[in-house]
């Protein structure tokens, strides 16, 4: 492992098991994620993306979910090898994760100043008293005003704007090394997005912590994002620095996934992808996006294309090379 | 990037003069507390054209476009489809317009009974408005799950084995079936994934040249608005704070909270995108019951005077297609 990762990802597979078929949620992927990085993960719904960031803290219920092979290694620790005491000790302290729908993953009848002491009384083994002081402080970091006021009140009493900040000075109390941020801010509007993403990449400089960010809009990795990896159907079908993969796109996917974003319009015509998004439960041997793919070939039908190197970080799987 | 042209000369095709609409949410034992959704909005649709309305969530786009087509009742104001005054009608009467205004919702998942075929869905409202017999509406069905992209052998199929794509689809075959001329899209879009949102909006536009169709878009997406709009009005608690056509208010937004808005809309380009200004608003939307006095906007705007503490702007003509409401512009 090289000395500058803190995550790394290995041929990670995960399925599943309903009463009469298997859902292949994620096929085979690896990546790396570096210290004081933020790796944005795109793809659209079903392609896995969110199954991927819940694995790396065995969130998924099992069954129906399993996981089939691969390492989820993190400095070095085998994540998926440890017993749960273990895993533990990590998850919200050293990982934390942040969801989509702030909802609900609040518990609707516990104070929130109850639900974020509760973190520190486990980990750091801090009084109730202690804590509030702390929790406190890092109320008004994320920016939630009169928060002594604030510490008792019910998450209904928020809007969701502001429940989402709770949740991120949740997932910040231990001072994480790696936050992890499933869709953070799907569910909210423009003008309250744009401060939620100012706020966490603030706390990314001041915490000198590694972020792996999940989205399935193209505009909002492109102003944050480091490294991208590209999501299909349970694979990646691509990914490399930030500036190589808006400026030169190499897999079909990623091609019409950039333009449709840019709502590129060539004779009063957006452009647009064929097709229907995958279900998973379809078993193929080729190529994920063969089906909807304008330029297949008949092999990518029958055998899995290769990962094709195009420069130290950039990767696409397909045979079309350029 | 263009704009798409915008024709003013055409006839109005829906007219909403002074609208307001409020709920009242009724508590045991305490008094009703009175929401004000829709704030003295007026505004005029033009006949083929595709005209925008974009706001944060709670704006009340949604309460305008359920009021046009009555599916809320409205506190005061009046809408008027052509020359007809369509809020005085009785709903008998009304039934003959509905017919013309057909609405598509956001959420494909939702807005479909899951218990009746597709097919059944689609041919209600032929049954129910034309005098088709029963052969007759099974090939106008068929032709209309063609039109929209759908296999025609599929009507016999219930939603769930459709995709969000597909379902909208079968959402837009019903609306079409009875050949509307104003369509109410309430956030189309918003429930589907990038690429097939722009298969949707490329079905829309075949659509709307081919049957003459004027659509009022309702969305919170601004990007998607700016190429799909020929005409936008931005909202904001109830109230519209700003209108014209599309190039002016993408190029030469005036109200703070436009721009505001305008900025913090993602560019999906890590150049672009890391170069631009954003104005971050403070706080969050007020509640809609108990609005700020004077200019709705004035606890949010970073160009507040003291005069928008108290009086609440009037509608200011900049030009020709776009006027502002705010306390900074005068005639």
């Amino acid at each position: 492992m090289l000395k500058d990762t803190i995550l790394e990802i290995d041929n990670l597979k995960i399925n599943f098991k309903l009463n009469n078929s298997v859902i292949h949620a994620v096929r085979d992927i690896s990546f790396k994620l570096k210290k004081n990085e933020i790796l944005g993960v795109v793809g659209e719904s079903g392609s896995g993306k969110s199954v991927t960031c819940m694995s790396i803290l065995k969130l998924l219920l099992e069954p129906p979910a399993s996981i089939e092979s691969g390492s989820i290694k993190y400095n070095g620790l085998d994540l998926l090898k440890i017993s749960n005491k273990q895993l533990n000790k990590i998850r919200g302290k050293e990982i934390s994760i942040i969801f989509q729908d702030p909802v609900s993953y609040l518990n609707p009848v516990l104070t929130i100043g109850y639900q974020l002491s509760e973190l520190l009384i486990n980990h750091d083994q801090l009084s109730k008293y202690d804590s509030k002081g702390y929790i406190l402080n890092i109320l008004d970091k994320v920016g939630i005003p009169d928060s002594t006021q604030r510490y008792d009140q019910y998450p209904h009493e928020f809007s969701g704007g502001m429940r989402q900040r709770i949740m991120i000075a949740m997932a910040m109390l231990c001072k994480p090394n790696i936050l992890i941020a499933d869709e953070p801010t799907t569910a909210l509007d423009v003008t309250v997005q744009a401060q939620i993403i100012k706020l966490i990449k603030e706390l990314k400089e001041t915490n000198n912590m590694s972020v792996i960010w999940v989205t399935h809009d193209l505009g909002v990795v492109a102003g944050i994002a480091d490294y991208i990896i590209v999501m299909y159907n349970g694979m990646i079908v691509e990914k490399g620095n930030i500036n190589d993969i808006y400026s030169s796109p190499k897999h079909p996917y990623t091609i019409g996934l950039i333009n449709s974003a840019s709502r590129n319009i060539i004779n009063n015509r957006y452009s647009m992808i064929e097709g229907l998004p995958p279900d998973g439960s379809e078993i193929n041997n080729g190529c994920c996006f063969y089906k909807r793919c304008s330029k297949r070939l008949k092999i990518c039908e029958h055998k899995i294309p290769p990962s094709v190197k195009i420069n130290k970080d950039h990767y696409f799987s397909c045979y079309l090379e350029d | 990037m263009l704009f798409r042209r915008l024709d003013m000369d055409n006839k109005n095709i829906i007219e909403i003069n002074n609208l307001s609409v409020s709920y009242y949410s009724k508590k045991i034992f305490q008094k009703s507390i009175k929401v004000n959704a829709v704030n003295n909005l007026s505004l005029k649709i033009n006949n083929n054209t595709i005209y925008g309305l974009v706001g944060e969530s709670g704006c009340g786009k949604t309460t305008t476009a359920k009021s046009i087509a009555r599916l809320v009742n409205i506190s005061s104001g009046d809408i008027h489809y052509y020359n007809q005054n369509i809020t005085k009608l009785s709903l008998d009467e009304f039934r003959k317009y509905r017919k013309n205004i057909q609405i598509i919702f956001q959420d494909p998942y939702s807005s479909l009974n899951p218990r009746i075929k597709v097919g059944k869905i689609v041919e209600e409202p032929i049954r129910i408005h034309t005098k088709y017999n029963k052969l007759e509406i099974k090939q106008k069905v068929k032709e209309l799950f063609e039109l929209v992209g759908l296999n025609p052998n599929h009507t016999e199929r219930y939603p769930h084995e459709f995709s969000g794509g597909q379902r909208q689809r079968i959402v837009i075959a019903k609306a079409l079936s009875v050949n509307p001329e104003f369509i109410i899209c309430d956030e189309p879009l918003s429930a589907l994934d990038v690429s097939i949102q722009s298969q949707i909006m490329n079905l829309m536009l075949d659509l709307k040249e081919r049957f003459k169709l004027t659509y009022l878009f309702i969305s919170h997406d601004i990007g998607l608005v700016k190429s799909f709009c020929n005409y936008v009005s931005v909202m904001y608690l109830g109230k519209i704070v700003e209108s014209g056509s599309c190039e002016e208010i993408f190029k030469n937004p005036k109200h703070p909270y436009t721009k505001a808005l305008l900025s913090s809309v993602p560019i999906p380009d890590p150049v672009k995108e890391r170069k631009r200004k954003q104005i971050i608003l403070n706080n969050e939307i007020p509640s809609p019951i108990n609005m700020p006095r004077g200019c709705v906007f004035h606890p949010r705007c970073s160009m507040v005077t003291e005069p928008c503490k108290n009086i609440i702007p009037k509608k200011v003509t900049i030009k020709h297609n776009h006027s502002v409401n705010c306390n900074l512009f005068h005639e």
